[in-house]
């Protein structure tokens, strides 16, 4: 597989083939942080390894017409401030799964829908023992587009998440499917936040988005626990499943590997 | 011998009554099915014998061979041999059946991961399940058919002495009626369990034969007989029943 290893703020190793291009512009007087560029030009999947602390970076996603691109992106963060964009063209498709685990991040994606008919399919796996915050903007700029996006959160300990999310539709952007989820297990409800958030004004859309914010379900609990289950492997299984939800069985064992689950 | 003694049992939830000194002994080898109306208690009764803090227990005492199990957590009180089989299985979106069992079973000291597999395909045969089933989420997506077959292939792993299967025929077809209540049967056979039928309807009890049928209504049992009293409830309703209380 096309795989990057980023360490702190650049490219450690990247192993792709030419069906994805990848640029890195390192820091200089004009610019204050170092960006990579990854442009997908046909289909392919990619697995991004990181390992980051106390730094900031830039990625830019692009996805050319009627590619089928794939992410898988792994990343252990600590003191990290990250600003993602995305660049999807005509009828091109981006199935983007993310898992990050650690303390303090701040992060800004932001996902522009430029062409007819552009997907995405976007999961996001946070496992907080920090403070975290993700602000997540999506503009659909052109008909027929589609994003499904999930945003999962495990707060442990002191960890804190906050989620934004905004899809924003803007009038004459017809045939347009939202599909937008949020949802942090907390047994602290008061560290962390959900603002979901749907900006419409188009008549011609489909868009639904939930938020739940809480521990895990009691009746789930009761059901594992009568099955002989005690309370805190019932309560990681639960977590775990939640975790590992939405992601493709393919992908599951690269995730296992790469996160230090305890409840694995 | 095991056995499950319910001895003056009063249950509320929200501050209403619904279990009235209620009493009933499963010993094992004995099948018991309660019978009643909706809103009886049925249900309730089920959950509280496993522990379920959604209600509160005014008085009375559970005991499992003659000690209290009150005090224990619902998963203690699993171990020990008790199992339920739910009315509405929940489903446990991203943890498989396979992850579920293991975990349930991992602890045991005569666990083996072969043995484990040949058997839960075994069972899933016998149950005309799909083999895929066991590596899905957990009810995720089944039909009601499917779910209540998997709470039968849970038992079978889990091996209990005290069953209780809480309207296990609802949401079931005539062929799974059937395949459901000859495996419980089968495994009754081998195991020799003490098996509570809780349902609404006598066609269950024509495969899951009872010893001892009870009427259960308003929260305590007003009638026990042998299996024509299931037959007599299919006959007459509850109603005279009702009015005899």
């Amino acid at each position: 597989m096309n795989t990057i290893i980023i360490e702190d703020d650049f490219i450690k190793n990247c192993s792709c083939q030419k069906n994805i291009e990848i640029n890195e512009t390192l820091k200089n007087e004009l610019f204050s942080v170092n960006t990579i560029e990854i442009h997908f030009k046909e289909n392919g999947k990619l697995c991004i390894k990181g390992n980051q602390k106390e730094t900031k970076l830039k990625i830019i996603y692009s996805v050319d017409p009627n590619v089928k691109a794939e992410i898988i992106d792994m990343r252990k963060l600590s003191g990290v401030k990250i600003a993602e964009e995305y660049h999807l063209k005509e009828k091109s498709e981006l199935h983007i799964i993310k898992f990050y685990e650690g303390f303090d991040l701040k992060k800004q994606d932001t996902i522009y829908m430029e062409e007819k008919g552009a997907k995405i399919f976007y999961v996001l796996k946070s496992l907080a023992s920090g403070k975290q915050r993700y602000n997540t903007m999506i503009y659909h700029r052109n008909i027929d587009t589609s994003c499904e996006i999930y945003h999962h959160g495990v707060s442990r300990e002191k960890g804190c998440i906050s989620f934004d999310v905004t899809n924003i539709i803007e009038k004459g952007m017809k045939n347009t499917y939202v599909e937008q989820q949020n949802r942090i297990i907390t047994s602290n409800m008061k560290l962390c936040k959900i603002n979901p958030n749907l900006i419409v004004d188009e008549q011609d859309v489909i868009a639904n988005h939930s938020a739940h914010l809480g521990d895990v379900d009691n009746n789930e609990l009761f059901y594992l626990m009568t099955r002989g289950i005690n309370k805190e492997d019932a309560r990681n299984l639960l977590i775990r499943g939640f975790l590992l939800d939405k992601i493709k069985e393919e992908d599951i064992s690269e995730i296992k590997d790469f996160i230090s689950f305890d409840w694995r | 011998m095991h056995k499950l003694e319910i001895k003056d049992l009063c249950v509320d939830i929200d501050e209403k009554q619904i279990l009235k000194n209620f009493n009933l002994t499963l010993k094992e080898g004995e099948i018991h099915a309660i019978m009643g109306p909706n809103g009886t208690g049925k249900s309730t009764l089920s959950k509280v014998i496993m522990g379920d803090s959604e209600y509160t227990i005014k008085s009375g005492d559970i005991l499992y061979d003659d000690e209290s199990i009150m005090s224990l957590p619902t998963d203690e009180r699993a171990r020990k041999g008790i199992f339920l089989g739910m009315q509405m299985p929940i489903e446990l979106e991203g943890v498989t059946n396979a992850d579920l069992l293991k975990t349930a079973l991992h602890d045991k000291d005569d666990f083996k991961l072969m043995s484990f597999i040949k058997e839960l395909n075994k069972h899933v045969e016998d149950l005309s399940m799909d083999k895929e089933m066991i590596h899905r989420s957990v009810n995720l997506g089944f039909s009601g058919g499917e779910r209540k077959k998997n709470e039968i292939l849970q038992m079978y792993m889990l091996k209990p002495n005290i069953i209780i299967l809480d309207e296990i025929d609802s949401g079931l077809d005539v062929d799974s009626l059937r395949i459901v209540g000859e495996n419980v049967m089968n495994y009754y056979k081998e195991r020799k369990p003490a098996i509570l039928v809780i349902t609404h309807y006598q066609r269950l009890l024509n495969y899951i034969k009872p010893d001892f049928v009870h009427i259960l209504y308003d929260g305590s049992i007003i009638k026990s007989g042998d299996a024509s009293l299931g037959l007599e409830i299919e006959e007459n309703g509850y109603d005279p029943l009702k009015e005899v209380e």
